[in-house]
């Protein structure tokens, strides 16, 4: 059962992330820090062909700053910098202990994600924000002895994004909706992403929320010219299912955790992922 | 706020203690038995001879020896002892075969005016797992090597540690022989092979695999 569950890469944790506000932009001086720890660990992939496969087990491990902060009532800036990237692929030994090939590990800076968000519409019970980010490549694409491991996919891409949400349940609840283009360069595929996000508060400090999130290629690169060799880089494509809990310790602080898992895959690997995180908002 | 700092402080020196690089035991892929006649004619001179030969593989894809029975179908055009020396007698055709332990090789072969070895294989690449691998290969014997060529139609998805393999498995690289790495992700390219390590027809395969992360992106059976 576990092996119908998913890998997030990188790029998927960032935009999972990026949904803190949803359609709300931050108000003005005001904002949301958050220090995370995300970590997946898997000896299975889901193939290009969709089918789960065993590979040597690979890990990421991505410690990060997320943060938005409010420009204005309508425009926000949002950054998500992974300072502290690690990936690691496993030693393989036969049954008799004799080596086959060594592991390897490369620790870098990741990717890194500048947004701007703007309100188009705030006032209304249903608020509506667009916002255009840019993926920078300061991570490692061919990182580790074997240069095999990527702690980024070496490619610049912009995304432009449109979020809708509605609160629900006389402000305890809330739904966020977004749909996404993501234009990827150095031959990598175009991506089509959605998502939708269901949350609701749980008594005073708890709240929990539900989050679907796909990854569609449009398969208009190439997979022969990419210049990054990552088994993870091009194509990617997978339907995460996210639940999450956060805990407000104090009114502007709290502790947030979450599991990703996948429905469909391709080109991830094929794994539960775990996140925590500690949130400041002001 | 010193809560929040010990807070993000215990995040910070947890996020460090997993991330040590781990060991993965492989269990050896099992592959079909194989026998392969090493030395292969599409036609023999009548009245002259030829040693055949044939290498057994057992289901680790290591070479084992083996104690061979050879038959022909037809004594009377080619006849061939229990050493697998063949003689041709009147011109016609003949079914060779080698046998070992239940596994079996078998050619066709002509008896006629002349005799002619097969010195040459040839294939196409397929992708598999939906990764691209496309184009022709051929391999020929020369002097004391083997020379893989794929030809200039060749074309393979971009993979972290892609290297070239011959293996009697259409999915694992189990007793396969290691040519090397992958030269380029599209073109022509040679690959050399010392005849110690491997006979013309030893392998049915050339993989494409993924060595860090042990995954097959595509593969060519030889046609011949």
């Amino acid at each position: 059962m576990m092996r119908r569950f998913l890998l997030l890469t990188s790029g998927c944790l960032l935009f999972h992330l990026s949904w803190a506000g949803g359609g709300w932009p931050a108000p003005k001086g005001g904002g949301y820090l958050k220090l995370s720890e995300y970590f997946i660990r898997s000896g299975s992939y889901y193939a290009p062909s969709g089918e789960i496969i065993d590979i040597t087990t690979a890990s990421i491990y991505i410690t990060s700053l997320y943060g938005e902060y409010g420009l204005t009532d309508k425009l926000t800036v949002i950054g998500y910098v992974p300072f502290f990237s690690r990936a690691t692929l496993n030693e393989q030994v036969d049954r008799n202990g004799m080596q086959i090939a060594p592991g390897d590990a490369v620790n870098s800076f990741g990717d890194t994600d500048i947004s701007f968000k703007y309100g188009l519409i705030t006032n209304k019970p249903i608020v509506m924000s667009a916002s255009l980010t840019f993926g920078f490549p300061f991570g490692n694409s061919q990182g580790g002895e074997t240069g095999v491991l990527q702690t980024g996919d070496g490619e610049f891409n912009t995304m432009l994004s449109v979020e809708v949400s509605r609160g629900i349940s006389q402000g305890k609840g809330w739904v966020n909706t977004l749909l996404a283009f993501n234009n990827r360069t150095n031959n990598f595929s175009d991506e089509f992403r959605w998502g939708v996000e269901i949350g609701h508060k749980l008594g005073t400090k708890w709240s929990a929320g539900l989050k679907f999130y796909s990854v569609n290629s449009l398969n208009n690169g190439s997979d022969v010219e990419t210049p990054a060799n990552g088994i993870f880089s091009n194509n990617i494509e997978y339907l995460a299912i996210t639940p999450e809990i956060n805990y407000n310790i104090k009114e502007n602080f709290g502790l947030s955790t979450s599991v990703g898992f996948a429905a469909s895959g391709k080109r991830v690997l094929a794994s539960p992922s775990f996140s925590a995180g500690v949130f400041v908002t002001f | 706020m010193r809560q929040l700092k010990k807070l993000c402080c215990s995040l910070l020196v947890v996020a460090l203690l997993p991330g040590c690089i781990g060991t993965d035991v492989v269990d050896i892929e099992l592959v079909d038995e194989k026998l392969t006649i090493s030395t292969r004619l599409s036609s023999l001179a009548v009245g002259d001879s030829y040693q055949f030969m044939a290498d057994y593989f057992n289901n680790m894809g290591e070479e084992e020896m083996a104690t061979i029975s050879w038959a022909s179908d037809n004594e009377s055009v080619i006849s061939i002892n229990d050493d697998g020396l063949a003689e041709a007698h009147t011109a016609g055709e003949a079914t060779i075969t080698a046998k070992y332990m239940g596994v079996e090789d078998m050619i066709q072969v002509r008896a006629g005016d002349e005799t002619s070895e097969v010195n040459v294989r040839s294939g196409s690449f397929m992708g598999a797992n939906r990764y691209t691998v496309g184009g022709d290969f051929n391999m020929v014997e020369e002097g004391d090597q083997l020379i893989l060529t794929f030809e200039d139609n060749f074309q393979a998805s971009s993979g972290p540690g892609l290297f070239i393999y011959l293996s009697n498995s259409s999915t694992s690289i189990t007793g396969g022989l290691e040519v090397g790495p992958i030269q380029a992700n599209r073109g022509r390219q040679v690959y050399e092979i010392s005849l110690d390590q491997a006979g013309l027809f030893t392998y049915d395969y050339v993989l494409v695999w993924c060595k860090p992360f042990g995954v097959l992106f595509g593969l060519g059976e030889f046609d011949n």
